[in-house]
């Protein structure tokens, strides 16, 4: 008779998600013991209150309609335009060169320049709007087994529960103006060390702070008037600044307030091949991106030996031959899906879209499902993303987060989208306590081929 | 500190460590985390653990190493930034046709409380004995037996018990975990 290690066996082997996955790995060892000798340690959790939180108090700042600009600025291109022929063969080298600037130029975080205030309107019409005007993306058309796809994602992750235990305390603050003297108009702030408020505390948070409304869905949501809000970026942007707008009263929150740790994240950037069937092969390159200049500055001053920045490492690499009965679903399927999950799911629901996107009809059902089945969201206007490029932005507070729930849960979604080709171009993930940027992501390109493997 | 060419425990001793198990670690993370993008920040965090922790690392390092990835992972659970999502939501990394079985039996375990996925993980499909499970979990070999005694008779229950096999929605590729 079996024994009972061997019987679990039998029963749960069939059912095991990594069944057939042989990784190689893909770091060298060297730069894992570079990180490991470099980087503070990673596992170490921090609660509230402990010593090793050094943000201000977590108060929840009064909601006020006012601007926000995260991050520093500087001018980088915009995704790669350009039209593309429906049924053609893309092979690797037609993929567009470098469209996020070079690696290694910049590595503090860019900013998210939007504009929010009390009495958002409900997303829900102007989403329908969208799809009723999504016009054919440089990502639609094209013909393959492969479907490449490129972005960035920041996670304030390794750094940001780590108690200071070396070095000089970053300066978060820096050397910004008084904290209460307002940025003039058109003044940028291209070191990023726009300060927080002489409180200390975040300026505003970007989200309602109440519970989130669940009743939004008939409410009647005001014509689209005139011409969007946000302000203008910093003059060292690649967006022209928009003369002859109101200029409303720019605040930095965000990243270039609250770390716990030493103001960097790390950033990846990913070039993806969804196979047939499931990742093909990724190709990714990691740095360190900080929240500001000063920031850079300190976390460099406490670790005279980083990770090396602009270091790229080959990705892993997994094939299989056939396609999942998951992944094989259509594009209709995957948003029908969005009418049965958790509000959580949304986000991945959507990135999903994206990946599998090269298709106008599939993105218009995505956004008129959104405006129909999750009402909550609110729609944020146009903004100017973390890679330069304009889109229109919803949000939603963390559907979960109940009065009693700690901060860390308050992960407040935004999802950006090409206002002309209704795609997904970016998500943001902040805390909604503090309006702490806990996560951003940017896609530049997706695209059908018939072969996989560009490398950097 | 030991000059490198006497200390056993040096780079090209990692090397080694790194070789022969980075693919484990993967797989652990690829059976708890929603793509392979999850699971290669997992494993990175776990060799760059094992490198600052190498004299800790036993002469079977397997258990260890997972033991590791697994605080790793409770960790970032706490922080909210990589929640494991349930089995039932882990991309099929399989391939087409996936039997009806294998779907209920996901399902059923994403039923079970975490303690007794852990252990019907540990033994399914990590392949570990009950002593090693033990290490990983950090329980006495006793206390791990029971568990999985405990756990395959829930697993049995809820196998018995219809649930529904899927969301209803494709899972989501790499790449995606956005809101995790």
């Amino acid at each position: 008779m079996k024994s009972s290690v061997e019987r679990t066996r039998d029963l749960l082997g069939p059912a095991d998600p990594a069944r057939g996955f042989d990784p190689v790995p893909p770091h060298p060892v060297h730069a894992l013991i570079t990180r490991a000798d470099s980087a503070p340690e990673v596992i170490v959790p921090v609660r509230p209150g402990s010593p090793a939180e050094t943000g201000p108090p977590r108060t929840r700042p009064r909601l006020a309609r006012r601007t926000v600009l995260l991050g520093a600025a500087a001018g980088v291109a915009g995704v790669a335009a350009g039209s593309v022929a429906l049924g053609r063969v893309f092979r690797a080298d037609d993929l567009p060169g470098p469209v996020l600037g070079a690696w290694g130029d910049d590595d503090v975080v860019r900013p998210l320049a939007y504009e929010f205030g009390d009495g958002a309107a409900p997303a829900a019409d102007r989403l329908r709007d969208l799809a009723d005007r999504i016009t054919p993306s440089a990502s639609d058309g094209g013909e393959g087994r492969y479907t490449a796809v490129r972005g960035r994602r920041w996670e304030r992750t390794i750094l940001r529960d780590v108690p200071l235990a070396q070095g000089p305390r970053p300066d978060v603050t820096g050397t910004a103006m008084p904290p209460s003297t307002p940025r003039p108009p058109g003044t940028s702030d291209p070191a990023g060390t726009a300060s927080p408020t002489d409180t200390g505390l975040p300026p505003g948070t970007a989200y309602p702070t109440a519970a989130w409304p669940t009743n939004t869905v008939n409410t009647p949501v005001p014509p689209r008037t005139g011409v969007p809000t946000h302000t203008s970026l910093p003059t060292n942007t690649a967006v022209p600044p928009r003369t002859g707008l109101p200029v409303p009263t720019r605040t930095p929150i965000g990243p270039l307030v609250l770390d716990w740790g030493q103001g960097a994240g790390m950033v990846s950037e990913t070039w993806s091949w969804y196979g047939p069937g499931w990742l093909a092969e990724t190709d990714i390159r990691v740095r360190l991106e900080f929240v500001s200049a000063d920031a850079r500055q300190s976390w460099y001053a406490a670790h005279p030996d980083p990770i090396e920045p602009g270091r790229s490492d080959r990705g892993y690499k997994a094939t299989y031959p056939e396609l999942p009965a998951a992944l094989a679903r259509t594009t209709d399927e995957v948003v029908a899906s969005l009418r049965e999950a958790n509000p959580r799911e949304t986000v991945d629901i959507a990135v999903l879209v994206r990946q599998r996107g090269t298709d106008p009809a599939g993105r218009a059902g995505f956004l008129r499902t959104l405006a129909d089945v999750q009402p909550h969201w609110v729609w944020r206007g146009e903004v100017v993303d973390r890679v330069g490029r304009t889109g229109v932005a919803i949000s939603r507070p963390s559907p979960e987060l109940g009065p009693d729930e700690p901060y860390w849960h308050a992960g407040d979604v935004v999802l950006i989208f090409d206002p002309a080709s209704g795609e997904l171009i970016g998500v943001e993930r902040m805390r909604q306590a503090d309006g702490a940027l806990d996560e951003y992501r940017v896609f530049t390109e997706t695209r059908r081929l018939a072969e996989s493997g560009r490398t950097w | 500190m030991e000059p490198p060419d006497l200390d056993p425990r040096n780079e090209a001793w990692f090397s080694t460590i790194y070789a022969d198990f980075y693919p484990h670690i993967m797989r652990y993370g690829m059976r708890r985390l929603p793509d392979a993008e999850a699971a290669g920040e997992l494993a990175q965090d776990v060799f760059v653990i094992t490198w600052r922790r190498r004299a800790e690392v036993p002469a079977a390092p397997l258990p260890w190493l997972y033991g590791v990835a697994r605080r790793v992972l409770a960790n970032r659970r706490r922080a909210d930034t990589h929640v494991p999502v349930p089995v039932a939501h882990v991309p099929d990394r399989g391939f087409q046709n996936e039997p009806a079985a294998v779907l209920d039996l996901r399902a059923a375990l994403a039923t079970l409380p975490e303690p007794d996925q852990e252990i019907l993980r540990l033994i399914g499909w990590e392949e570990l004995s009950v002593g090693e499970a033990a290490t990983v979990l950090g329980c006495s070999r006793t206390a791990a037996g029971v568990r999985l005694h405990r756990a395959r008779r829930r697993l049995t229950a809820a196998l018995a018990t219809p649930q529904p096999t899927s969301r209803g929605y494709a899972v989501a590729a790499p790449e995606t975990g956005g809101s995790r």
